[in-house]
């Protein structure tokens, strides 16, 4: 019988420790996954020149949430979100919210922070509020309910998108700045990013949360928690306790989710994320995680409070009505351009702005692995639903001629496939020449380098009183915003991109036949 | 564990924030300007030597023999930096980089005299720089022979140096290896310029430099003439194979194979020889006639030796 009971019971301890390895496993994946966000030169497929490790998005294209929420809003289905999902989503109604103890890079992260920082914290003594634990579905239903209005709010409470906008936004450039000469981290380009401190706020805040309870983000907040939660009401992967339980108690504060309460028999099965620390523990081993269809001690009831839920609700319409009503979302009186912000340049291939702002989930991909640092996170200049979506700020970098990567890393697709050779009419916007900044203009100086470096021969110069002068040729002109950049007048160039000549109301047929229309080249 | 007592967090605090502070100041505010002093010309100034054919490769060991070999140039051991145009995103048959056949038959000229290190630098416009080594060919085609082959991006790759002779710029900057090298061979390619109407030797000599942009808010001809009383290349090959006649100097344009390859150590005699090849002649090119008015070389054809090969 000892023996026996020793045996079992090192098979238990492993079954937590192979959730450690899998929880360590899955971080580095993510990590490993983030790292190669950039572009590898292939000398061999001239057609494709960048190539980003695929599938780099993984995380993005699993995430259920993220795709429900980006497709009811968009009113589209995302084939590829919608074929990683499916098996997450299968895989939680059997087994309930493993992904929260065994997948998620937040949730390891939390575990981890538990372990090297709140070591100290009585476990007995953390409060283990019921009805605060409900403000993840109240999340969850706004989140959804905004989402059938159009408005998908849920990349600002996704932890995927947490995490990686901190890593993006906040711990990339630290890595370049550092100046280390390590693999993957490109070394002739220096990262600055808007909403770092935000970001790395955030993460900081839900990391700190963590010292009230162990996982409070995870027990109380998460929304892709809930989501997995629900759909995991009928799973078949059960925790049950023997009949000689003895009632000890020890596994309650070995819960990290505070699902077990009072009764050590029973427990809430959509807070548990089967991560086996009850299991261990347990002095009589009477304790099981298995699959089963036993309805003993499993309690899958939530006790929600209707009105919280009509009031989430309500705040989920409100902020999609305002979205909508914003005057963000006012086009100008002819053609299909925001009048909101001149400044408002997406990427090539992006979708038209209202489903691409319904689509875009702002795991800041894209912008890591811009080569130029060129794409941002939105401030104001796509107005309140658009926050942190990219826009392509042409003084901090261009739209680099020989790249499509935000294209091949975007999981939603609210950048569709662009092909290299397609850029030279997929249109994003259009230079000005300010004469009276340019200094081949209002100084007669010997600048043309926005004619010098453009890549599509949109820039050219004229012979004007003896000095030559650069125009504009705004059918060749597709906005990549070189010429900003690299003009000697800045921080306010001379030469501007602005969105007037965005183009994605129309096919890319039309477009070409809009760059066709451009007269023939002189000089 | 240890715990950590408060005193002895703050003291590590304050060692941490001391240390940043020291370090902080230990930085110089601005380096010194280094003195540039050319060497004596290993090859005869007022010769200019012309090749002309179809192979690029044979056109520049033609052109280098044609002025005396390159034995006279490298020595066993020897560091040489080669500065070839790779400025733009373009694959070498545009003819707005220079031909990577050229650069490679260059390096293979160098190690066969004994060259120890032989390094292919530019300060790259286009980005991600790693990319336009890779299209333009550069890359694949130096390093194959056995040269290092880097893009100076960043500006501490860059040092001050002196340009005592200059009349609008009194110092610049300049890449380092370049400075430290035994030998520096300029290969620029022929092309045209919006600016400067061409770009030739002393023009593709701004990709040395960190602020190309400063030169445009002041007056780019005279800020290259200026440059090019400091930085002196030992031996200068312009590649005239195929010249980009419109749209430079980024192109894509009007390309004509003029099957050329010019070397010669007076940087205004080179330049002066590869305006002829756009019907224009060193007086039309304002760079290259202020080069010759502050002494850096010969413009006057009738006054050089040219030695068709």
């Amino acid at each position: 019988m000892t023996q026996g009971n020793a045996g079992r019971k090192s098979k238990l301890v492993r079954m937590e420790n192979l959730r450690r390895v899998v929880q360590v496993l899955c971080f580095g994946v993510f990590v490993y996954l983030f790292a190669l966000t950039i572009g590898q030169y292939n000398a061999d497929a001239k057609a494709n020149i960048l190539t980003s490790k695929a599938p780099i998005d993984t995380f993005f294209r699993i995430d259920p949430l993220l795709g429900l929420a980006a497709m009811v809003a968009a009113r589209r289905v995302i084939l590829i979100m919608l074929v990683y999902g499916l098996p997450i989503v299968v895989l939680s109604v059997l087994a309930g919210r493993f992904f929260c103890g065994w997948v998620c890079p937040l949730g390891s992260a939390l575990d981890a922070t538990d372990k090297l920082l709140f070591r100290a914290r009585k476990q007995t003594r953390e409060p283990n509020n019921l009805a605060l634990r409900n403000v993840k579905y109240y999340l969850l239903a706004g989140i959804l309910i905004a989402a059938v209005f159009g408005s998908q709010i849920a990349y600002f409470f996704d932890p995927i998108t947490i995490l990686t906008r901190a890593f993006t936004f906040s711990v990339f450039p630290f890595v370049t700045k550092s100046g280390l000469k390590l693999p993957l981290v490109p070394s002739d380009v220096q990262y600055f990013f808007r909403f770092n401190f935000v970001a790395a706020g955030m993460l900081v805040g839900i990391l700190a949360l963590n010292s009230i309870s162990r996982r409070f983000w995870c027990r109380n907040l998460c929304p892709l928690g809930a989501l997995l939660g629900l759909i995991s009401r009928f799973s078949i992967v059960r925790r049950m306790v023997k009949s000689n339980c003895i009632g000890c108690k020890k596994c309650i504060p070995e819960c990290k989710m505070g699902a077990i309460h009072d009764d050590p028999t029973q427990y809430q099965a959509p807070e548990c994320i089967y991560c086996y620390s009850c299991t261990p523990v347990c002095p009589t081993l009477s304790t099981r995680i298995a699959p089963s269809i036993a309805s003993e001690g499993y309690h899958s009831d939530l006790d929600l409070n209707k009105r919280r839920v009509m009031q989430a609700a309500g705040v989920g319409v409100l902020i999609a009505l305002l979205g909508k009503t914003n005057v963000a979302a006012k086009e100008s009186r002819t053609g299909r351009v925001k009048t909101s912000s001149p400044m408002l340049i997406r990427p090539p291939g992006a979708l038209p702005e209202d489903e691409f702002v319904a689509r875009c989930v702002r795991c800041s991909e894209c912008m890591k692995v811009c080569p130029t640092n060129g794409l941002q996170p939105a401030l104001a200049e796509a107005g309140f639903e658009g926050i942190w979506t990219p826009v392509l700020v042409p003084k901090i970098g261009e739209c680099t001629r020989h790249c499509n990567l935000c294209s091949q890393v975007c999981s939603s697709q609210a950048i569709q496939p662009v092909e290299v050779a397609e850029k030279g009419h997929i249109f994003i916007g259009t230079a000005v020449i300010d004469r009276s900044q340019c200094i081949a203009w209002n100084s007669d100086k010997q600048c043309l380098v926005c004619d010098e470096c453009c890549s599509y021969r949109a820039v050219m110069w004229q012979s004007v009183d003896g000095v030559r002068r650069p125009f504009v040729e705004e059918h060749r002109c597709v906005g990549c915003g070189i010429c900003e950049n690299v003009c000697p007048i800045q921080p306010l160039a001379a030469i501007r991109v602005f969105s007037f000549g965005d183009k994605r109301h129309l096919s890319r047929e039309e477009q070409r036949a809009y760059l066709d229309q451009a007269p023939e080249i002189e000089n | 564990m240890k715990k950590l007592d408060r005193r002895e967090f703050l003291g590590a605090i304050a060692g941490l924030g001391g240390a940043l502070f020291l370090g902080g100041c230990g930085k110089a505010d601005g380096e010194s300007a280094q003195a540039v002093t050319p060497r004596a010309a290993k090859f005869d100034d007022k010769t200019v030597v012309v090749a002309s054919g179809k192979d690029a490769a044979k056109l520049t060991r033609a052109a280098v023999d044609g002025l005396g070999g390159m034995n006279k140039l490298v020595s066993k051991g020897d560091t040489v930096v080669i500065k070839p145009n790779i400025a733009w995103n373009q694959p070498p048959e545009v003819g707005a980089t220079t031909n990577p056949v050229v650069v490679a038959e260059i390096v293979r000229m160098c190690k066969e005299c004994g060259a120890g290190r032989v390094l292919v630098v530019d300060h790259v416009i286009d980005r991600p720089s790693e990319m336009v080594l890779g299209l333009t060919g550069i890359k694949a085609a130096a390093e194959s022979v056995g040269a290092e082959v880097s893009a100076a991006q960043n500006e501490s790759d860059f040092r001050r140096i002196e340009i005592p002779k200059g009349r609008l710029i009194k110092s610049d900057t300049c890449i380092k290896e370049l400075l430290k090298a035994d030998v520096f061979i300029n290969v620029p390619i022929a092309k045209t310029h919006g600016a400067t109407k061409l770009t030739l030797g002393m023009k593709n000599l701004m990709g040395c430099n960190w602020d190309r942009q400063a030169w445009h808010r002041s007056k780019l001809d005279q800020c290259i003439a200026d440059y090019a009383t400091a930085i002196k290349p030992d031996l200068i090959i312009l590649d005239a194979n195929r010249i980009l006649l419109t749209g430079g100097p980024k192109g894509p344009g009007k390309t004509k194979d003029a099957g050329k390859m010019i070397a010669g150590v007076d940087p205004v005699a080179v330049d002066s020889y590869g305006a002829t090849l756009f019907e224009m002649t060193g007086a039309d090119i304002s760079h290259i006639r202020l080069a010759h008015e502050m002494g850096v070389g010969e413009m006057d054809l009738a006054k050089l030796t040219i030695k068709n090969v």
